[in-house]
């Protein structure tokens, strides 16, 4: 598993939560993401929204599955490009 | 065994597909094992559906407000997708057991309200977002409730089924129907007859305890439904089922081809119809015509007589659908018997023998010239002609005659357009008509026999009768000897003849019929194929002295011997 924490620098609403959700669907990877202890399946939109994480939260993100790194690599890429 | 009414005829056998067309939001009532993916299936339908439903929405918004708002719609189709919202649904169906709307709507709010409890007033706004999608589902779910999900080759069990649920699927879709409820007159009924579906209905509360996904045996025609049968009848049913279709693609067959007897002779074989609806089916089933429109359904169950206009109408679409062919309209026909509110008719002792058809008419000349009113205003949209019911003698048809000329006038006088080709004749169903059918001919373009009444007038008998039925004969020759009278009759005068009662479907009569000169056969349009191929397989000269050779015998018994012999 990989699991890395980040900064969000907007916050996770439609579209971005959208675009990270799309994301991980296609990764082909268990991808969850947490705030505050709370994690939720990344590929469910709604799941997601539900987070409610503001700008300047910190999330983490963990990663399971066959190319685990990459795919947390892509996503950190995907979450800093959303500003 | 469970028993109901036999709506459409046939064999069918076919795994049981129950079905309820409104699943309350309160559904309570668990579901069994094999109904469970049934359910499933019903909600990936219903995705199904709203995905094509948002992606036109999202094309046209694109169009007209530009990506932004475009992105909206894009969230809608990412939450069809989203394993919170239909997956947990579908999660919840499979271990509780329920019905799917009430648990889709449940974790739809479940989603929305924990999105209401966001600090972000944005994020809070998507909670919209969810109720909507899940709504757009819900519609979905109940409204395209599951008939799309039934497997084909299904015996359909309901409580009801809508003629518009019904008309979406595709032909030969059902294996069979069964129905708590429902009459063989209603819209239902006469849909599964027209599309060949087996169906039987008030079956009763005894549907309830078929279980989904039993095997039904269906006997259309008996009217019974069995249960998982064993091994051996269902194969007895299987052969019957392969029977039928064989017997039905060599009928569609005849379809293309003309009424023609073996030397050339052609005859009209119509449909008997009682509803503007029925024209098209009569149409597909090969009619060259209605040879009778049965007009009561207008005046029956209702508070006022039928307007003017209501009835033009509805002759007018008739004509329509069968254009070019004729259409022969029976003015109203009904007695004691079914009494109308808006007309006060008392009970009588012996209704058929009553004040009824054409003698009711002369007690209401408003009543009845409304309705040639319309006729003639119809006769101008098609080939349209005329009958009037019960006749028994010669001051009845003037009475008619000058009723029509007063309608004419009254239509002149309005400036309304009608027809001015319309055809008109008799019904001769009672023996005084027919014995003088040579002095009626004259006053009339034609006669059309009506076997029913004028065969219970001759031989004495109430057909419902338990008693008597059984002398009850259409083919006694007394009853034809008195068609060769009204042939005979008609003929000598230059007026054609038809025939619209039951007799004129019967396939083993054809021979005879046409023998005795019929110009035109008019039934029910099922019936239709099977009288072709009769008429087709016919020689006239043969069917003459047939015809002759019949009337010589001495009752129905022998005369049914007789032509089963040929």
């Amino acid at each position: 598993m990989a699991e890395f924490q980040v900064t969000l620098p907007v916050a996770l609403h439609a579209r971005p939560a959208a675009l990270l959700a799309s994301a991980a669907g296609k990764s082909g990877a268990t991808v969850k993401v947490g705030l505050n202890g709370r994690f939720v399946e990344a590929k469910s939109l709604l799941s997601v929204l539900s987070l409610g994480a503001s700008a300047g939260s910190t999330v983490t993100i963990q990663v399971e599955g066959e190319r685990a790194e990459a795919v947390a690599e892509e996503i950190a890429t995907l979450i800093r490009n959303l500003a | 065994m469970i028993k109901g009414k036999a709506v459409s005829g046939g064999i069918a056998v076919g795994p049981a597909a129950v079905w309820r067309q409104r699943a309350p939001l309160a559904d309570q009532r668990k579901l069994a094992e094999a109904e469970v993916e049934q359910e499933v299936a019903r909600v990936e339908a219903a995705v199904a559906a709203a995905r094509s439903e948002l992606t036109a929405m999202r094309e046209e918004t694109a169009h007209r407000l530009g990506e932004q708002a475009a992105a909206i719609v894009d969230a809608h189709l990412m939450m069809l997708d989203d394993p919170a919202l239909v997956g947990e649904a579908v999660e919840r169906v499979r271990r509780e057991r329920l019905a799917a709307p009430g648990l889709l709507a449940q974790v739809g709010e479940e989603v929305a309200q924990v999105l209401d409890t966001l600090e972000d007033p944005y994020l809070r706004e998507r909670a919209a977002d969810v109720r909507d999608v899940t709504g757009r589902l819900l519609r979905h779910l109940t409204h395209s409730g599951g008939l799309e999900s039934v497997a084909a080759g299904s015996v359909l069990v309901a409580d009801d089924l809508p003629p518009s649920e019904l008309l979406r699927l595709p032909a030969g879709h059902l294996a069979g129907i069964v129905l708590s409820g429902g009459g063989t007159t209603s819209h239902t009924a006469i849909l599964t007859r027209s599309m060949g579906i087996p169906a039987i209905m008030g079956a009763g509360e005894a549907i309830h305890q078929i279980p989904a996904g039993a095997t039904l045996a269906m006997d259309a025609d008996a009217g019974t439904v069995l249960i998982n049968p064993d091994a051996d009848l269902l194969a007895e049913y299987r052969e019957r089922m392969a029977a039928q279709a064989r017997e039905r693609a060599e009928l569609a067959q005849l379809r293309q081809l003309p009424a023609e007897t073996q030397d050339g002779t052609r005859v009209l074989l119509a449909a008997n119809i009682g509803s503007a609806p029925e024209a098209e089916a009569a149409r597909e089933a090969g009619a060259e015509g209605v040879g009778l429109f049965r007009t009561e359904f207008l005046f029956l169950e209702r508070q006022e007589p039928p307007s003017e206009e209501e009835q033009y109408k509805v002759y007018k679409a008739a004509l329509e659908a069968m254009a070019p062919h004729s259409v022969l309209i029976r003015t109203l026909d009904i007695g004691g018997d079914k009494p109308l509110p808006f007309l006060g008719v008392p009970a009588e002792e012996n209704p058929f023998l009553g004040w009824r058809g054409v003698r009711l008419c002369q007690g209401f000349p408003e009543l009845f010239r409304t309705q040639l009113r319309a006729i003639l205003r119809a006769a101008a949209h098609g080939r349209a002609q005329m009958m009037v019911p019960m006749v028994a003698t010669r001051s009845e048809i003037l009475w008619v005659r000058e009723q029509l000329d007063l309608a004419r006038e009254e239509l002149k006088v309005a400036g309304t357009p009608f027809g001015t080709e319309l055809q008109f004749g008799i019904m001769v169903e009672t023996p005084a008509a027919a014995v003088m059918a040579d002095e009626l001919a004259p006053l009339v373009d034609f006669f059309s026999i009506g076997t029913n009444d004028l065969t219970q007038y001759t031989m004495a008998v109430d057909r419902l009768n338990a008693k008597v039925a059984g002398l009850y004969d259409h083919l006694h020759p007394a009853v034809l000897r008195l068609v060769k009278l009204v042939v005979e009759g008609a003929h000598r005068h230059g007026r054609w003849v038809g025939m619209c009662g039951e007799l004129a479907g019967v396939p083993l009569a054809t021979p005879v019929l046409l023998g005795l000169g019929l110009d035109e056969l008019s039934m029910s349009a099922p019936r239709l194929a099977r009288v072709k191929k009769a008429v087709r397989s016919l020689d006239m000269a043969k069917a003459r002295s047939l015809a002759e050779a019949a009337l010589q015998l001495a009752d129905g018994e022998a005369v049914r011997t007789f032509l089963a012999k040929q």
